[in-house]
């Protein structure tokens, strides 16, 4: 099938070199073929001896073998370099803080509050080409914004602002009721709707008795057409949550947190991610079950942890990976030169028991359907964009380097002769 | 108004959450003074919810098979079974019939006691006040606090279920106690309490006239300004007085207090209590004891005096109901193996044994008599038919210092079990294979290959054929 995709490519490019000629250097430009010896695609699969097409910064074609149209410039990689998709934090703050104010905000963007630190090159540089940034504080403080760590030729690194809205729940009465209050204020908002909408209804009823045609005509004017009261801003980012249009992200400090939380929600509707932050001793093993049945997607830290109270040693991503959840893995640490960390942090739980390609998954596209790019980016699929790292060697194994870095089909880190 | 709605049917819903599962079977003994409060304009709307929460919860039937049943009301049932469907007690005897579905705990060669009662603790339920919203069903406190046998315990108020993995329903009631300062060697705080008591006992007089004065004219409601409305529930029987004494003048003037205005005081402390046992014993008294107190008398007193190690047997005797709770309620001591926290009441009611009190007595100190005083006996502290399928099994006396309790279940669901945490699993384990039961283990990894091999262990292993029936209901 890939094959035939390329051959397609082929010869939708051989036909523009019939027209005329050879290949013109504008639109040569824009193709680029990748030839490696060996590719993760992300997706669980592994290609030998690969080709990548790239055109416009996408990937076109990738298959094994296939043939090079002349003209299209190759970038070839040495023997024992090996390509995969460039990685993704889904949550982070880049290393400022997260200190912030508590409250109910799901309207604030934290793309609003980003000022590109001098250092998001490096990150850039380890590997991390995609950022869920999310906003500081308590309770709701607002969406996550989905950042590039290199910027696009207007000079931006965001993609996107909004990815999801953070939770940061607590077990109590008041963090409760700050769930239970959306869906309060949104009928609240229904309600001043309904009666404004019966105002106007009662006006035009009005209206339409009136017997004098011209001032029954003037009348009918000036009412106009009904016009739906606009939620304010706060309202409809809740309504947006209800809707799950906007998809929220709970970050939970304890197992009990998680069962408070759904009590407070009881049938109200909501679409929902999971933070779990594994720490030493961590209580997490107790929902790990309930949490895979629901098919949930959870971001951890690669951390081994202990039984609370104890030292018997758990991996947690693998039992909720072998659960059921959809895992996604964040570095250990937010600070850029810990970047370096994540993948050998990744390769610690994979030797504990983590399967490999949950593990890659849970770095690049896991991460990506998480900030809802799970059809551009994250794996080296066709039509998805071209970003992709070239390492030394097998992205788990032991000295594993970040060589060079490509995002949308540019090298923007590293040297690789074309 | 609306929040404050929706509030309020929460906890209505919290506090007949037993009815969700007690409407369906023909034998329900509801207490009536739920139906009462699921009375009024919203009980329609709350049955509605009753029947869609039974629909979606499928019926739940637990049964524990082959120990000896000590149901904490004198009756002890050799080598019988208790069935609980939907978390309640439905039968408890010989040749009971086990539905198909039942989860089934064999217990043969073990004993079966209603979970203990603690009356005063902090730290099993991980959170602080309001354990409704914040109680962590996963804490550390709550593991050891069945581990310990403790399967409900009052914190700050309120007294609550440790359902461990649950946050439903756990807690019970809140309230319960009215705290009376009495004022030692402060004769005029005495004088001010029982001022107190006569205003608030005229008052509930001229209340009750009103309400039962039938005629058109008859005034508006007394005003309670200036009235204590705490007494008030004490006199109406709504709440007990709660006093912390322990000297033997202030307990006489508990007593004289409690009968001349008819209400049945909770004394905490009571050290010398043992010297005033007939007087309490006539004013109805509760007293909530730590058997180890050690105190000697004063100096000046000619009379009985001081500490007593026979203080909760005398106080028995002349009819008083004792409650014993631990030296210390916090349960900081953890992993130890016999202490003085919350963790060890039963060691600490055998030493009321030691003192002279009847084991059936030290049984109900630590079961039943908590219960009554925060007003849920009619749920908990004795394993009966109606009541809420609270136990714990243990391999020998609960009141013996080697004893470990092997299992605890809560409202019919499992919620400890010995060799599957960490904490006492090497102590003495379990013989498994023939006694272990297939039963839920803590969700995480390899849960069913866990089940299938106790399942398969068992079907191997079985001795006695007797147990045929249940080793299948057991696999299912």
């Amino acid at each position: 099938m890939r094959f035939l995709a390329s051959l397609l490519a082929a010869a939708t490019l051989s036909s523009g070199a019939l027209a005329g000629g050879p290949v013109p250097e504008n639109s040569a430009a824009s193709f680029l073929a990748v030839k490696a010896p060996k590719v993760y695609v992300g997706n669980g699969e592994v290609l030998e001896h690969a080709v990548l097409l790239i055109e416009d910064g996408k990937i076109i074609t990738i298959g094994e073998d296939l043939p090079i149209e002349p003209g299209i410039p190759i970038m070839e990689l040495d023997e024992d370099q090996v390509i995969m998709p460039g990685m993704i934090n889904a949550y982070s703050r880049l290393g400022s803080s997260d200190n912030g104010p508590n409250g109910t905000n799901p309207h604030v963007k934290a793309a609003n509050g980003f000022y590109p630190p001098s250092r998001i090159s490096e990150y850039m540089e380890a590997g991390i080409v995609t950022v869920g940034y999310y906003p500081p504080g308590r309770g709701i403080p607002g969406q996550a914004a989905v950042l590039r760590t290199a910027p696009d030729a207007e000079g931006s690194h965001v993609l996107k602002d909004s990815a999801y809205v953070k939770f940061l729940l607590r077990s109590s009465k008041s963090e409760k009721d700050r769930v239970r209050s959306i869906y309060e204020d949104i009928e609240k908002h229904k309600e001043k709707e309904a009666k404004n909408r019966e105002k106007y209804d009662k006006a035009k009823e009005k209206a339409e008795k009136e017997k004098d045609k011209d001032k029954k005509k003037e009348l009918l004017k000036k009412l106009g057409e009904y016009e739906p009261l606009k939620p304010d801003p706060k309202v409809q980012a809740m309504m947006d949550i209800q809707s799950k249009e906007l998809h929220a992200l709970l970050s939970l400090d304890g197992a009990g947190t998680y069962l408070h939380f759904l009590d407070a929600l009881g049938e109200e509707s909501m679409a929902w991610s999971l933070r779990i932050p594994i720490s030493i001793e961590s209580d997490f093993g107790h929902i790990a079950k309930k949490v895979g049945d629901e098919g949930l997607r959870v971001i951890m830290d690669p951390v081994i942890s202990n039984n609370p109270g104890t030292v018997q040693r758990r991996n947690l991503p693998a039992e909720y990976a072998n659960a059921g959840a959809k895992l996604v893995l964040i570095p250990n640490s937010d600070a850029w030169n810990q970047a370096d960390e994540w993948r050998k942090d990744v390769a610690m739980m994979i030797r504990s028991g983590l399967d490999a390609d949950v593990a890659l998954r849970a770095i690049t596209l896991e991460p990506a359907h998480m900030l809802g790019l799970g059809e551009t980016h994250g794996s080296l699929e066709v039509g998805k964009v071209a970003d992709l790292l070239i390492l030394s060697a097998d992205p788990f194994e032991a000295g594993s380097e970040v060589e060079a870095v490509m995002m949308n089909g540019k090298i923007v880190h590293g040297e690789v002769g074309l | 108004m609306k929040k404050s709605m929706l509030q309020w049917f929460g906890i209505l819903l919290a506090s007949v959450g037993v009815l969700h599962f007690s409407a369906a079977p023909a034998f329900s003994l509801t207490p009536t003074w739920q139906d009462e409060e699921s009375d009024g304009g919203e009980g329609s709307e709350s049955d509605t919810d009753q029947d869609e929460d039974e629909a979606e919860d499928k019926d739940r039937w637990y049964a524990v098979v082959g120990g000896d049943i000590y149901t904490g009301t004198g009756a002890v049932l050799k080598g019988a079974t208790l069935l609980s469907h939907n978390g309640r007690i439905v039968q408890i005897g010989y040749n009971v019939d086990i539905p198909e579905s039942a989860e089934v705990l064999s217990a043969t060669g073990y004993r079966v006691y209603p979970g203990i009662v603690a009356i005063a603790s902090t730290g099993l339920f991980g959170g602080g006040s309001d354990l409704a919203n914040s109680v962590d069903p996963y804490s550390q406190g709550m593991l050891l606090g069945l581990a310990s046998g403790i399967t409900s315990a009052v914190q700050g108020g309120e007294i609550a279920k440790l359902k461990r993995g649950f946050i439903e329903g756990t807690v019970m009631r809140s309230n319960f106690f009215q705290s009376m300062r009495l004022g030692t060697n402060n004769p005029s705080g005495k004088m001010q309490l029982r001022e107190k008591f006569e205003e608030a006992s005229k008052y509930l007089r001229k209340y009750r006239r009103w309400r039962n004065d039938r005629s058109k004219d008859k005034g508006p409601e007394p005003k309670a300004t200036g009235i204590d409305m705490g007494i008030v529930a004490v006199l109406r029987g709504e709440r007990r007085a709660y006093f912390s004494e322990s000297q033997r003048a202030d307990l006489l003037d508990i007593a004289s207090l409690a009968q001349k205005y008819g209400f049945r005081p909770v004394i905490s402390g009571g050290t010398e209590a043992w010297t005033v046992a007939d007087e309490l014993g006539r004013a109805g008294a509760t007293v909530i004891l730590t058997p180890r107190t050690r105190n000697d008398k004063s100096e000046q007193l000619v009379r009985d005096g001081g500490s007593s190690i026979e203080n909760a047997a005398i106080l028995h005797r002349s009819g008083v109901q004792v409650v014993v709770r631990s030296p210390s309620q916090g349960n900081s001591t953890m992993g130890g193996i016999a202490g003085r926290d919350v963790i060890h009441i039963p060691i600490s009611a055998s030493f009321a044994v030691r003192g002279g009190l009847p084991e059936q007595a030290a049984l109900e100190s630590i079961t039943i008599n908590p219960a009554r005083i925060a007003g849920v006996s009619h749920r908990i502290g004795t394993l009966e038919v109606g009541k809420d399928a609270d136990f714990i099994v243990t391999d020998g006396d609960l009141l013996h210092y080697a004893t470990f309790v092997q299992w605890a279940v809560v409202d019919g669901e499992m919620v400890y079990d010995k060799q599957a945490e960490m904490y006492y699993a090497h102590i003495r384990p379990r013989a498994e294979a023939a006694l272990a039961p297939a039963i839920k283990t803590d969700p995480g990894e390899g849960e069913e290959e866990s089940s299938e091999e106790a399942g398969e262990g068992e079907e191997s292993d079985e001795d006695a054929s007797k147990d045929g029936d249940d080793e299948k209901e057991s696999d299912s």
